[in-house]
C-alpha cells in the first residue's frame, strides 16, 4: 500500500513538473512573440503532429532508432563484458582504466568528423555512439559488480558455492534491477549521441540530418524543436519501459 | 583439529605470535577475549580467508555463521539457504528458528535480528562436522536468543562447535571448554566448569 | 537605499555606454555574409565604408537569419533560396544582384565526361542542401536517373551519397573507389587537384548552366534613404576583377572580418587564379538576373517536402529595380 502511494505521488509530481514546464515555455513564447527565436508550444505541437504522419519523417525516425539501437547494443555488450572481465582479472581492470578514460575524453564531434573521412555518415554515427556510450556502460556495470561485496564472495567460497551459482545466485540478483534500468538510460543516451553525431556527419534519412535541414534549409526552428522533442520523448519512453520492467521483476521475485 | 604456531598477518599488524590449540572431535569450544584481540582473525585463518603462518591440520568440514550476516539482500530467506545448500530442508530449519512465515520475504526487508537468524538457519542447513559461529547472538532479543541457543545445542549435539562470543552466558551454556585469548595467544584454556562468570565485569574468572 | 540607488545608476550608465559605443559610425552600412565565395565577393568593398562581418560556415545561416530578422544588417550576401524564404516571411529586404553563379565541380581520378556518369557513384557535399539539389537538377537535365539508396544502384543510374566537405574524406573516397567522382565547391576543387593529382571531371555549371547561387539583399529603407551609398557599394562590387586578387591579402582581409575572432576556412595557397575563376564571382544586377532567379527558385521548390520548403516563389517586389 505504501509503495502504491509513493508511486502515485511520484507520477503526480512528474506530471505537474511537465505541465509547469510547458506552461512556462508558452508564456516565454508569448512574451518574446517571435516564432523564430522561441517557437511557441502550439506551433511545435502542431509540427510534432504534422511530421508524425509524414513518410520521410518516419523513415528518418526509424533509421535513427536503428542506428541508436546498434550503437547501444554494441556499447552495452562490450561495456558489460569488459566490466565482468575486469572484475575477474585485475590486470584487465588496470588496462581498462586509461583506455576507457581516453575514449571518454575524446571530443565527440571531433570523432564524428574524423570517422566521416573513412566511414559512411551512417556508420560514423554508430561509431561515435559507441565511443561515448560504451565507457558509460562500462563504468556503471563496474560499479554494479563492485557493489557485490567481497564478504558475500568469501561466504560463497567458504560454503563451497560453485561458480555458476555465485553468478546466478549472488551477482545476478544484486545487479539485475540496476542493469535493467541501465538498459533504458544507456539507450536514451545512445539516441541522444546518435542524433547529435548525425547533425555533424549529415547522415541521410536521420533525425540529426532532419534537424540540420530544418535549421539550415527550411529555416524552421519549430520543426527543429519538434524533432528534438520526439527524440526526447522516445528516450524517456525507453527509460520508463525499462524502469517498469525492473520494478515488475522486483515484484515478481517477492511474490 | 590442530593449530600450531599460528601467526595471522595483516598489512599493518600481526595477530598472535605463536598460537597453539587442539580441538577434539565434537568438542564445543568458546573463544572469548576483549575486542580486537584476534578472535575473528583466528576464525578467518581457519577459513583461509587471511594469510597466516603456522599449521592447521585435521580441519573438519565447517559450516559458518559469520560475524556479519553476509546474506544476498535481493534474495528471499529460502533462496539464501538454497544458494549454499540446494538440498536443504528449508521448511524444517526455518521452522526451528522461527522464520517460517518469512520464507519468501526478501532479506532486505527483514530486521537485523531476523537477518541474523537467517544466517544461523543457513549454517544449520549444511551438513558439517563443526559449526563455526562468530558472534551469532548479536541483535537478538532475550527470548529469541534463548530459542536460538536451544536450536544450536540440538544442532551441535553430534558435532563440534567453535563459538566466538561476547555473550558469556551463551558460551557457558553451549560450550564444554572456554579459551580466553589476547593478541599474543592463549591466556586461559579450561573446562567451562572451571570458570565462574562475573557479570559485573563481564568476564570469566577461573576458579582457583 | 542610497547604496541601491548608486548601484542602479552604475548599471544604467553601463547599459547606456554599451548602447552608445559602437565600432561602427552611424553612417556606415553593415554587411554580413558567410565564409567562402561570398566573403571573397565582399572583398571588393575593402576600400569603402561598408562594415563587413563574415560568419563561419557552421553558424552562417543562423547568424545571417538573425541579423535580417532583427534588421541589424543593412546588406546581406546569402544563398538565393534563403533570401527568398526570409523576404517572403516578412523581412523587408530586396535583392540587388547576384554575386556568385555556381562553383560546383566534380573531381576524380579519371576523365569522366557527362556520358560516363551512368552507373557511377558520386559523392556530393551537402547532398540535402542547395549543392545537392543542384547536382540532382543537373542529372535530370542530362536525362540521368539518380538514386540515394545503395541497394537501388545499377548500371543505368547514378548513385549519390553525401560526402563531408573535407579534402581527406574526398581523397579517401576516391582512393578506395568508394566514389568515382566527388562534387565539391571551389576553391576546394583546385586544392584537391593540385594536392592529390586529381582531375576536374565535371563542371556542374557547364552541364546545368550557371545558376544564381549567392545573392545580395539590402534593407528597403536603406535602398530608399541611402541610395548613393548603395550605388557606391554596387559600383565597387561590379568593378572588382575577382580573378586578379592577391590571395594572401584577400585571406588576411577576410580573417580580420570573421566574427567572434574565428578564422576563415580559406587558405591563400588554395586561391589560385584558376580557383578564383572557377568560383564564378561577379556582380550581376537584379533586373538582369530576374528570370534566372525565378527559374532557379522554381527548380529548387521541387525539392520541397511536407516537412519544409527549400525556397519560396518570389514576386517582382523581391527584385530592386533601382539599378
Amino acid at each position: 500500500m505504501k509503495n502504491r502511494g509513493t508511486y502515485l505521488t511520484k507520477t503526480v509530481f512528474s506530471v505537474i513538473f511537465i505541465a509547469i514546464t510547458l506552461v512556462v515555455w508558452q508564456i516565454v513564447a508569448l512574451i518574446v512573440n517571435d516564432d523564430f527565436a522561441v517557437p511557441s508550444l502550439l506551433s511545435v505541437g502542431a509540427d510534432m503532429l504534422k511530421i508524425f504522419y509524414v513518410p520521410s519523417f518516419s523513415i528518418a525516425y526509424f533509421s535513427t532508432l536503428l542506428r541508436a539501437f546498434i550503437g547501444f547494443a554494441l556499447s552495452f555488450i562490450t561495456g558489460v563484458l569488459l566490466a565482468v572481465v575486469a572484475k575477474k582479472f585485475a590486470f584487465i581492470k588496470g588496462l581498462c582504466v586509461p583506455l576507457v578514460s581516453v575514449i571518454r575524453l575524446i571530443p565527440t564531434m571531433a570523432i564524428a568528423s574524423l570517422l566521416c573521412i573513412t566511414l559512411s555518415p551512417s556508420v560514423a554515427s554508430v561509431a561515435v555512439c559507441f565511443t561515448v556510450v560504451m565507457p558509460y556502460v562500462y563504468s556503471s556495470a563496474q560499479a554494479m559488480l563492485e557493489s557485490v561485496g567481497d564478504e558475500l564472495l568469501e561466504m560463497a567460497k567458504v560454503y563451497g558455492v560453485p561458480h555458476g551459482r555465485v553468478l546466478s545466485g549472488i551477482y545476478l540478483p544484486t545487479v539485475k534491477k540496476p542493469l535493467v534500468e541501465l538498459l533504458g538510460t544507456a539507450f536514451s543516451f545512445a539516441l541522444k549521441i546518435t542524433v547529435s553525431s548525425e547533425v555533424v556527419t549529415g547522415a541521410l534519412k536521420s533525425m540529426g540530418g532532419l534537424i540540420n535541414t530544418a535549421q539550415n534549409v527550411y529555416l524552421s526552428p519549430s520543426l527543429v524543436v519538434a524533432v528534438t522533442v520526439w527524440v526526447v520523448v522516445t528516450g524517456l519512453f525507453a527509460e520508463l519501459i525499462t524502469h517498469l520492467v525492473a520494478t515488475l521483476l522486483d515484484k515478481r521475485r517477492r511474490a | 583439529m590442530n593449530i600450531e604456531g599460528l601467526k595471522v598477518k595483516y598489512k599493518d599488524k600481526t595477530v598472535f605470535e605463536n598460537l597453539c590449540l587442539k580441538i577434539e572431535n565434537n568438542e564445543k569450544v568458546a573463544i572469548v577475549g576483549k575486542s580486537g584481540e584476534g578472535k575473528t582473525s583466528l576464525i578467518k585463518a581457519l577459513l583461509k580467508l587471511v594469510d597466516f603462518d603456522g599449521k592447521v591440520t585435521n580441519v573438519p568440514e565447517f559450516s559458518v555463521v559469520f560475524q556479519e550476516d553476509r546474506l544476498v539482500e535481493e534474495l528471499s530467506v529460502k533462496e539464501n539457504i538454497l544458494l549454499v545448500c540446494p538440498d536443504a530442508d528449508v521448511t524444517n530449519v526455518l521452522n526451528k528458528i522461527g522464520l517460517l512465515d518469512s520464507e519468501r520475504t526478501k532479506v532486505k526487508n527483514l530486521s537485523g535480528g531476523m537477518k541474523r537468524r537467517v544466517a544461523i538457519a543457513r549454517a544449520m542447513s549444511k551438513r558439517c562436522e563443526m559449526l563455526v559461529a562468530d558472534e551469532p547472538f548479536v541483535g537478538l532479543d532475550v527470548a529469541t536468543k534463548a530459542v536460538v541457543t536451544e536450536r544450536l545445542k540440538e544442532f551441535v549435539a553430534d558435532k563440534g562447535l567453535l563459538l566466538v562470543t561476547h555473550d558469556l552466558l551463551q558460551a557457558y551454556e553451549l560450550c564444554d571448554r572456554i579459551i580466553i585469548i589476547d593478541g599474543n595467544g592463549v591466556v586461559e584454556d579450561r573446562k567451562t566448569s572451571e570458570f565462574t562468570v562475573d557479570m559485573a565485569i563481564g568476564r570469566f574468572i577461573a576458579n582457583s | 537605499m542610497k547604496r541601491l540607488a548608486v548601484f542602479l545608476s552604475i548599471i544604467i550608465c553601463l547599459i547606456l555606454s554599451v548602447g552608445c559605443t559602437g565600432a561602427n559610425s552611424p553612417s556606415s552600412l553593415t554587411l554580413v555574409c558567410p565564409d567562402g565565395a561570398p566573403a571573397i565577393s565582399a572583398y571588393a568593398l575593402k576600400d569603402t565604408k561598408v562594415n563587413v562581418t563574415v560568419y563561419p560556415s557552421a553558424s552562417a545561416t543562423a547568424s545571417i537569419q538573425k541579423d535580417i530578422r532583427n534588421k541589424s544588417a543593412d546588406v546581406a550576401i546569402l544563398p538565393v533560396n534563403l533570401a527568398s524564404k526570409l523576404c517572403a516571411s516578412g523581412a523587408d529586404y530586396k535583392m540587388i544582384g547576384v554575386l556568385t553563379h555556381g562553383n560546383l565541380y566534380g573531381v576524380g581520378k579519371n576523365v569522366l565526361d557527362e556520358n560516363g556518369l551512368k552507373g557511377k557513384t558520386v559523392g556530393v557535399i551537402q547532398l540535402n542542401a542547395v549543392p545537392g539539389y543542384t547536382v540532382k537538377l543537373m542529372l535530370e537535365k542530362m536525362g540521368l536517373q539518380y538514386v540515394e539508396n545503395k541497394e537501388e544502384k545499377n548500371a543505368d543510374n547514378v548513385y549519390l551519397y553525401q560526402i563531408p566537405a573535407d579534402a581527406t574524406a574526398v581523397k579517401t573516397a576516391l582512393d578506395t573507389s568508394k566514389a568515382d567522382v566527388c562534387i565539391v565547391a571551389q576553391p576546394m576543387c583546385d586544392r584537391l587537384i593540385s594536392a592529390f593529382s586529381l582531375i576536374k571531371s565535371i563542371d556542374v555549371q557547364s552541364l546545368y548552366g550557371y545558376f544564381p547561387q549567392a545573392v545580395a539583399v539590402v534593407k528597403t529603407s536603406v535602398l530608399e534613404n541611402r541610395k548613393s551609398e548603395v550605388n557606391e557599394m554596387i559600383a565597387s562590387l561590379s568593378g572588382c576583377d575577382y580573378t586578379a586578387l592577391n590571395a594572401t591579402e584577400l585571406v588576411n582581409w577576410i580573417n580580420l572580418h570573421v566574427a567572434d575572432g574565428e578564422v576563415s576556412s580559406l587558405a591563400p595557397q588554395a586561391l589560385t587564379v584558376s580557383a578564383l575563376e572557377g568560383s564564378n564571382i561577379r556582380f550581376s544586377p537584379a533586373q538582369n538576373e530576374k528570370s534566372a532567379v525565378l527559374n532557379y527558385l522554381t527548380q529548387l521548390k521541387r525539392f520541397d517536402t511536407e516537412l519544409g520548403t527549400v525556397a519560396i516563389a518570389v514576386g517582382d517586389t523581391f527584385f530592386w529595380s533601382g539599378v
